[in-house]
């Protein structure tokens, strides 16, 4: 486990020359960088391991897989999330009782998803192996289409599932042990904000 | 007498340009070939035993200053690696990920020396937990990770780290 905390400004920094939809945007840190998990992970709530239709990542069990060169359909995400009892849904407004997911995509396949909030405040995305943050909008982390421009493209796809299934699943244990564990980390990243503040 | 075949004399004349200029024409020409014309014009017995002395007391009073300065494999790696993690630690996607090209600048650096590529990038892994996975595989062709940790970071960099250590390079 690697988690990494960084002062906000560096955080910030960082992400606003890749992601420049959030230089204007409503949105923060959730938690700190952390190599263990990446957004598809955090879309299906595990944070011990990186999933994604490869034979070196976790994939639910029986569905087909890509090869590293080869671009990633949506089409599998929306196999894949099937087996916790997602389906495919028009809207990306809060519905209560429902939990959603959406999928992003550019011009060579699936490229990130994000987790709406609980209570609907907005979209939970875990930024590779960096932070996780809480954004108001889809748009705010959509970027080019392009393959090169290292962005996430567009959203492609909301996915929804009701809270019931996801009692079924282990998903909701995990959900709420994170969310307390994240609570933990900011206040110990507020902490050390503190005490940069001070030091410089 | 010295004397040149058409093919060398056709390889010096290609690099000419590559090398020193030389003072105007020789006196006393040396070399008898069919190009000895073109040939007259910049080679001469004296004037490469100048430039030899002159080579060597530079060298004797300059200890390989250019060798020194010129970045090792290990730097290079070490360049790549970071401006690849800085750019790509927003990613997700390892297609992403592995099309940066810096990541495909590191593939390249194997064509110089492979061992040595796989073996900073098994260190990489340890130390800075950089998911060189793919790249590991298609350089090795191997696969140590067993599919029950697919995807558990710590586990596949023992996975590789232990596979190094079978195998003499980590």
């Amino acid at each position: 486990m690697a988690v990494l905390f960084r002062p906000t400004r560096v955080a910030r920094a960082a992400l606003y020359p890749r992601l420049p939809n959030l230089a204007n945007a409503d949105w923060r840190f959730k938690s700190p960088a952390d190599d263990d998990y990446q957004c598809i992970a955090w879309a299906a709530c595990r944070v011990d391991r990186h999933m994604w239709p490869h034979s070196d990542y976790t994939w639910f069990p029986g569905l087909p897989l890509v090869s590293i060169p080869e671009e990633a359909p949506v089409d599998f995400f929306i196999q894949g999330f099937a087996t916790l009892g997602y389906e495919p849904c028009e809207s990306r407004d809060f519905q209560f009782g429902y939990q959603k997911v959406a999928i992003y995509a550019n011009d060579i396949g699936v490229t990130h998803m994000a987790r709406q909030h609980f209570l609907g405040r907005g979209w939970v995305s875990k930024l590779g192996t960096a932070e996780d943050i809480l954004h108001r909008r889809l748009e705010d982390v959509e970027g080019s289409m392009s393959p090169l421009a290292l962005q996430y493209g567009r959203m492609a796809q909301i996915l929804k599932r009701s809270w019931w299934s996801a009692c079924l699943s282990p998903c909701l244990f995990r959900c709420f042990r994170h969310a307390l564990k994240f609570l933990l980390c900011r206040v110990a990243w507020r902490a050390l904000e503190i005490k940069w503040k001070i030091v410089r | 007498m010295i004397t040149y075949s058409q093919p060398e004399v056709a390889e010096v004349v290609a690099s000419k340009d590559e090398w020193f200029v030389l003072p105007p024409l020789p006196a006393k020409p040396v070399c008898t070939t069919a190009c000895e014309a073109e040939v007259k014009e910049w080679f001469t017995k004296d004037q490469i035993n100048n430039y030899l002395r002159d080579l060597a007391w530079y060298m004797s009073h300059h200890p390989a200053p250019v060798a020194a300065n010129l970045p090792t494999l290990a730097d290079r790696f070490r360049e790549q690696a970071e401006k690849w993690q800085n750019e790509t630690q927003h990613l997700s996607s390892p297609i992403q990920k592995a099309a940066h090209p810096s990541y495909q600048a590191v593939l390249g650096m194997a064509a110089e020396n492979k061992q040595e590529i796989i073996r900073l990038l098994i260190r990489d892994l340890q130390q800075n937990r950089r998911m060189w996975f793919w790249a590991l595989s298609y350089l090795t062709q191997d696969n140590p990770i067993k599919p029950a940790d697919a995807g558990k970071i710590d586990k596949m960099i023992d996975a590789w780290t232990t596979w190094g250590k079978d195998k003499g390079i980590a």
